[in-house]
């Protein structure tokens, strides 16, 4: 009779040894497949073709078309120039990636006779600044010359409000100076160019529910 | 990064796979028909049929890591181990430090049949058997989850086989000398799919400047239909590959094995000892696809001199997508040709003793090793009681997977048999759709046989 008990006992041990635990519920409705990668890692991007004098200094400094040699006399040392738009960010968004801070970091090449430094907004597909956006920039662009370029590390930090599918563009708004100088020799043929650029995702990729 | 989350996905995938195995806890179970599978000597003493189907069905998975590592409940919802509000900390150390293994073992009585027929006892099965295991290295989690701390990672080995196939079976135990029970089948196997896919010392190099990636990557398929589908590049485009499988209309693979094992009475009707192997032989595969990886490196430093748009402006995004996509070669795969290939099957080494202490009860000692890709070994103690009709056993192990609870039950009546048991007792929580929380460890088996 207790052995009938024992193996009574055990097949009942069998039938309730587990419960369910409805937190575990795998079904769709359920699982939130939001997932973050990349954290601090980098994207290597590599660099772009030249933006050349004529896109950068306003047309009263330069206007442009002119492929020789020009002397040109300072009149005011500090100038605003014209915006480079760093554009394309929204093609992330069409993977689903969403990240809220990144760094944008390059070396600027310069053979342009002027200092230049960066500020700007970001800016969404229709053109509009993103409400809660920031972005800061370290480093400035010194002066160069096409004998002796100047190579001047530049880092933007871009803040995003959260998932803001939107992001389009880097708007870079240019200042410049000639520093103390009396004139400077200008060609159509000085540029900028940014090299060795990466994207460092701070807050990594966010992927949302794919 | 999408690419590898979803290999991570199809590894799982493979071995989470509910299955089925041999039952370890019946190798001392009193009246329990199916013993013979685990050591040919072991007959019973009467004739059966298993019922087409029900003689003999049960699930198991192993697994040395829970369902809880991967997903995890917040807020009222169920989250993925990379979910952003999931701490790196908390994901990673419900991960093993080193290989993270799951594994499936399927051994589906299609038929079975046992005849006492003098001093022999013959058997014929047919069964379908599927076999799976993946391996992740913690490394590839941390990789993924945490934050950037070194440049360099070293991943490991990824891997993940599936082999299927049918077994016909004809075995025959009998006396020899008294005191000696021996017993051998031979199995006639014919293969229906096999899958073999490896990344071998997988190194992931990130900086500023360059992503680099090295590893040797291979990757076999055998399966009747299955054409390798390519990308533009030359490379396997393995989800189209798999998604173009129509029905299985032929065998991909024949081969043969053969059990053997011997039980020996050293005190009568206290002591035995008993040995097997089974499963020693194997199956050679006709593989359709062949691929490897198509080098030993892969490097990216990003473009140079990117063209500007035409309003000047400076486009990163086809870059930042660029370099993501290219990413994803981090295991690309060039078919070749077609190949043969020969597998041996996972022989398993089991040796056993039995000591009678009571009238009514016995304790038994199983030791086994299972050799090869789907390997694992296992110590198994259980103590066996049978009372006229009914009979049962409890059984401690300690396998590759960690620690195990057995127990079964067996009832004999006089033309039918009815048994409930399990390898892992499970005393966890389960999830609504039944699938284990903690570790994906555990067996339930039972059937109906018809007996003679």
């Amino acid at each position: 009779m207790k052995r009938t008990v024992l193996l009574t006992a055990l097949l009942s041990l069998l039938a309730t040894a587990c419960t369910v635990d409805k937190d575990y519920d795998l079904s769709d409705d359920n699982l939130d497949k939001t997932i973050i990668l990349a954290k601090g890692y980098s994207i290597p991007v590599g660099s772009f073709e030249p933006v050349y004098i004529a896109d950068i200094l306003p047309a009263t400094i330069f206007p442009g078309g002119v492929t020789t040699d020009v002397v040109v006399p300072i009149i005011t040392a500090s100038f605003v120039g014209r915006d480079i738009v760093i554009e394309g960010m929204d093609k992330l968004y069409e993977d689903n990636y969403h990240f809220t801070e990144a760094t944008l970091k390059m070396v600027v090449k310069n053979t342009i006779p002027c200092n230049l430094s960066f500020s700007g907004s970001l800016t969404d597909t229709s053109g509009n600044i993103i409400p809660g956006s920031f972005m800061d920039v370290t480093g400035s662009i010194e002066s160069g010359s096409p004998e002796t370029p100047s190579y001047s590390p530049v880092s933007i930090k871009l803040t995003l409000p959260d998932n803001d599918a939107n992001f389009d563009k880097i708007l870079l708004h240019t200042t410049g100076n000639f520093g103390d100088k009396t004139s400077v020799t200008l060609n159509s043929t000085q540029y900028i160019q940014f090299t060795e650029v990466s994207l460092t995702l701070n807050s990594g990729i966010l992927i949302k529910n794919k | 990064m999408k690419k590898l989350i979803a290999i991570i996905s199809a590894v799982l995938s493979i071995a989470a796979t509910v299955t089925a195995k041999d039952f370890q806890t019946g190798y001392f179970l009193k009246g329990y028909n199916y013993a013979y599978r685990l050591n040919p000597a072991l007959t019973p003493n009467h004739s059966f049929v298993g019922i087409p189907v029900i003689g003999n069905a049960s699930i198991s998975t192993g697994s040395n890591v829970g369902m809880n590592a991967f997903v995890q409940p917040l807020d009222g919802s169920l989250v993925t181990f990379l979910h952003p509000d999931i701490s790196a900390e908390n994901a990673l150390s419900k991960f093993n430090k080193g290989a993270n293994k799951l594994q499936t073992d399927f051994n589906f009585n299609i038929l079975s049949l046992g005849l006492k027929t003098g001093r022999f006892y013959q058997t014929v099965d047919i069964n379908a058997r599927s076999m799976s295991t993946a391996s992740i290295p913690y490394e590839l989690f941390s990789f993924l989850k945490d934050e950037y701390s070194s440049s360099s990672h070293f991943i490991g080995k990824l891997s993940a086989s599936t082999s299927n196939f049918v077994e016909l079976a004809y075995g025959i135990s009998f006396n020899v000398a008294g005191i000696v029970k021996v017993g051998a089948r031979v199995k006639g196997l014919v293969g229906l799919a096999n899958m073999d896919l490896s990344m071998k010392n997988l190194e992931i190099s990130l900086d500023e400047e360059r992503w680099v990636v090295r590893g040797n990557g291979s990757l076999t398929m055998a399966i009747d239909g299955i054409k390798a589908v390519t990308k533009a590049d030359n490379s396997l485009d393995l989800s189209k590959t798999i998604d173009n499988i129509e029905s299985i209309k032929s065998p991909s693979g024949y081969g043969i094995a053969l059990d053997l094992g011997a039980q020996v009475t050293i005190i009568p009707e206290y002591l035995k000892v008993s040995a097997s192997i089974t499963d020693f032989g194997g199956i050679g595969w006709s593989n359709k696809i062949n691929a490897v990886s198509s080098g030993t490196s892969w490097s990216y430093t990003g473009a140079t001199n990117i063209p500007l748009g035409d309003d000047g402006s400076i486009s990163i995004g086809d870059e930042l997508s660029g370099a993501f996509d290219d990413f994803t070669d981090i295991i690309s795969l060039t078919p070749e040709e077609e190949v043969s290939s020969f597998e041996m099957l996972p022989a398993t080494f089991r040796a056993a003793g039995e000591l009678k202490f009571m009238p009514f009860m016995t304790a038994g000692l199983l030791a086994t090793v299972r050799t090869g890709t789907f390997g694992w070994s296992e110590l198994r103690a259980s103590l066996n009681a049978d009372y006229k009709v009914i009979s049962g056993s409890v059984s401690a192990a300690y396998n590759t997977f960690g620690f195990a609870l057995g127990a079964a039950a067996n009832l004999n009546l006089r033309y039918v048999s009815l048994f409930l048991g399990t390898d892992a007792l499970y005393l966890g929580k389960l999830t609504p759709q039944g699938a284990p929380v903690n570790k994906l460890n555990m067996h339930v088996t039972t059937g109906i046989n018809i007996q003679f």
